[in-house]
């Protein structure tokens, strides 16, 4: 944790489109263009607030452990991590999306036991604990859609927008596991040792989300 | 088999101190064990290994998992590692010395956990801490405070944050809630971690009193400054006599805290209760710059010897003295090494005992022996002039 400095560590990619505008609002503007830039670190117009740009998975780790204060990460992303090592107090409410089991349509899933390639395994492992099923994991980093039809994987657990990516690989979605959005987190300690800035960053993120007009999922 | 090459390496979680950190390390723990003393703390040391079931007496699940066990040779049954020591200060209490009046007990120790707290946490960190058993009210909250405060002062530690808080406001809150386990457990992890979308997606799904839903939401936005008191007294009013019985506590404490230690920072968050499985009344955590953990915690676990036989107030804290000494902004007085010369001379020798006794610290080379005293780590050195042996500067 710097002292002097507010960090806040942004994901990088097309989510970082929809959060600048609202940090914009907030009054966090970085110095220089952050689009194609290789930099990693920026200056802000605000003297004493950071910005980098890392993977959404490395956000809960930086926050986590103090190097940042102050995240910007995918519920997803919050929810693989295990989030006890900080607070998630705002709501963005964008690059919102559901997170689904999914398998070829019509297939059964009645195995006694199941085979799930997924990103997200932590996550994964949680559900079907809680459903009381026993499955083997298989943890993959991208082209979900492939597993089963490799004959990989019975089903998977991915992130769904439309329905049409899996759609147009012959799966459906099937069970619903959690709400996908855009989530502000803070260190523990940051909280407490920066509270009137943070709060107050906070506070200002809250208003910019609570102007956004209301988009149906 | 680990690869030859690989011998040298320490499991994750696991470190050594090494000179002169060793020492520092050495120190500390040796002068905040003398503060512990001169407020009436009696030095316990506590066994390594016990029966599992006596270190699993604390209804803690976080604690019972950091837990390394194996089982006895001798008895059959299965013993544990202390992960904490708080346990075993409990079975002293309660079983060993049933003391009536108020315990006092502190203790300096390494434990082992198989699961570090947080990601670079250690695995075997030094716990300092000190107890109190058999006295019920904040007044004892406050002494154990008191010495947590000092203690960081002791460690070199500038202005740290003492935040408060107290187990029964969110606790009392969700049992009136009368939530179905599972779903009293996500709300509670939901409010611990000030997730307001899962906490007001939690409360939709069950038809709660508006009341007792509007507490609950706003709960977790309950942390700054005293005033934060003052909004929970009138947000909390209809909700039951412990809510408003822990705000009155929490009133009073910082009051005295901040008549003991003026300027002290406080910071309340009335519903943190993340790592305190087993509390039952004020918490309390030390926070600094620099560092995104707390430094120390404490808090006050009433009964907790029950599971002994006996149920007597307790409050106490600890604190891992590599963490404290890492953020230490103190200078530790760094002794002279002496170097000696390797002879068989009578006045030589003399000298090397005559100093050593006083208590400095002498390394007299070997016969044939060629390093340099700077390369021994030496600053000074005994040399010989007319009069005799005498202490130089290298």
């Amino acid at each position: 944790m710097n002292p002097q400095k507010l960090v806040i560590a942004l994901t990088k990619g097309r989510i970082l489109d929809e959060v600048l505008p609202l940090l914009e609002k907030a009054g966090v503007v970085p110095s220089e263009t952050i689009g194609n830039s290789r930099k990693l670190l920026f200056n802000s117009n605000l003297p004493d607030v950071q910005l980098m740009v890392i993977r959404g998975s490395d956000v809960c780790t930086y926050v986590e452990l103090g190097s940042a204060d102050i995240g910007i990460a995918g519920k997803d992303m919050i929810l693989e991590y295990g989030s006890q090592g900080f607070y998630e107090p705002v709501d963005l409410r964008i690059a919102r999306c559901r997170l689904m089991t999914a398998a070829p349509t019509g297939a059964s899933l009645d195995s006694p036991r199941l085979r799930v390639a997924s990103k997200f395994v932590n996550i994964a492992k949680q559900y079907f604990a809680r459903l009381g099923r026993q499955v083997d994991i298989i943890k993959l980093n991208g082209a979900l859609e492939l597993a089963p039809l490799m004959g990989l994987a019975d089903c998977i657990v991915d992130i769904v927008d439309t329905g049409n990516t899996l759609r147009a690989h012959g799966l459906e979605p099937r069970d619903f596991i959690a709400e996908i959005s855009t989530r502000v987190i803070v260190n523990r300690a940051a909280m407490k040792i920066k509270h009137e800035r943070v709060q107050s960053l906070l506070q200002r993120l809250q208003a910019a989300v609570d102007a956004m007009p209301a988009v149906k999922v | 088999m680990t690869p030859k090459a690989n011998r040298w390496q320490l499991p994750d979680g696991v470190d050594e101190v090494l000179p002169p950190r060793a020492l520092q390390l050495e120190i500390l723990g040796r002068e905040i064990l003398d503060l512990f003393g001169t407020w009436g703390y009696d030095l316990i040391k506590t066994p390594l290994i016990e029966f599992l079931e006596s270190l699993h007496i604390v209804p803690s699940a976080e604690l019972q998992l950091s837990t390394f066990t194996l089982v006895d040779q001798l008895s059959g049954r299965t013993m544990g590692v202390r992960s904490d020591i708080t346990s075993q200060v409990a079975r002293i209490d309660a079983h060993v010395l049933q003391n009536t009046h108020p315990t006092r007990l502190c203790y300096a120790d390494t434990v082992l956990r198989t699961r570090p707290k947080g990601q670079l946490g250690s695995r075997c960190p030094r716990l300092a801490g000190a107890e109190l058993y058999g006295y019920p009210d904040i007044e004892g909250d406050l002494e154990i405070i008191s010495l947590m405060l000092h203690s960081l002062r002791l460690a070199g530690i500038e202005q740290p944050l003492l935040a408060l808080g107290h187990s029964s406001i969110c606790r009392e809150l969700l049992l009136a809630a009368q939530l179905p386990p599972n779903d009293a457990a996500e709300l509670f992890e939901a409010l611990q971690n000030k997730a307001t979308t899962d906490i007001d997606r939690l409360l939709r799904q069950h038809s709660l009193p508006a009341s007792l839903s509007e507490c609950l939401r706003r709960l977790p936005t309950l942390h700054g400054d005293a005033s934060v008191l003052t909004i929970a007294r009138s947000l909390f009013k209809q909700s039951g006599g412990g809510v408003q019985a822990a705000i009155d506590q929490l009133e009073n404490l910082a009051a005295s805290i901040r008549l003991r230690f003026p300027g002290q920072q406080i910071f309340l968050d009335l519903c943190e209760l993340r790592g305190y499985d087993y509390h039952t009344g004020v918490i309390f955590s030390a926070y600094v710059e620099g560092h995104g953990e707390a430094i120390a915690n404490g808090g006050r676990y009433d009964g907790i010897g029950a599971g002994f036989g006996r149920a007597r107030p307790a409050t106490g804290f600890d604190t891992d003295l590599l963490t404290l000494l890492s953020l230490s902004k103190r200078e530790f007085h760094a002794p002279d090494l002496i170097y000696a010369p390797s002879a068989e001379d009578a006045a030589l020798s003399r000298k090397i005992a005559e100093l050593r006794h006083t208590g400095y610290r002498i390394v007299q080379a070997f016969p044939g022996q060629q390093d340099q005293p700077a390369a021994l780590g030496c600053n000074k050195q005994l040399v010989q002039d007319g009069s005799g042996w005498k202490v130089t500067a290298v």
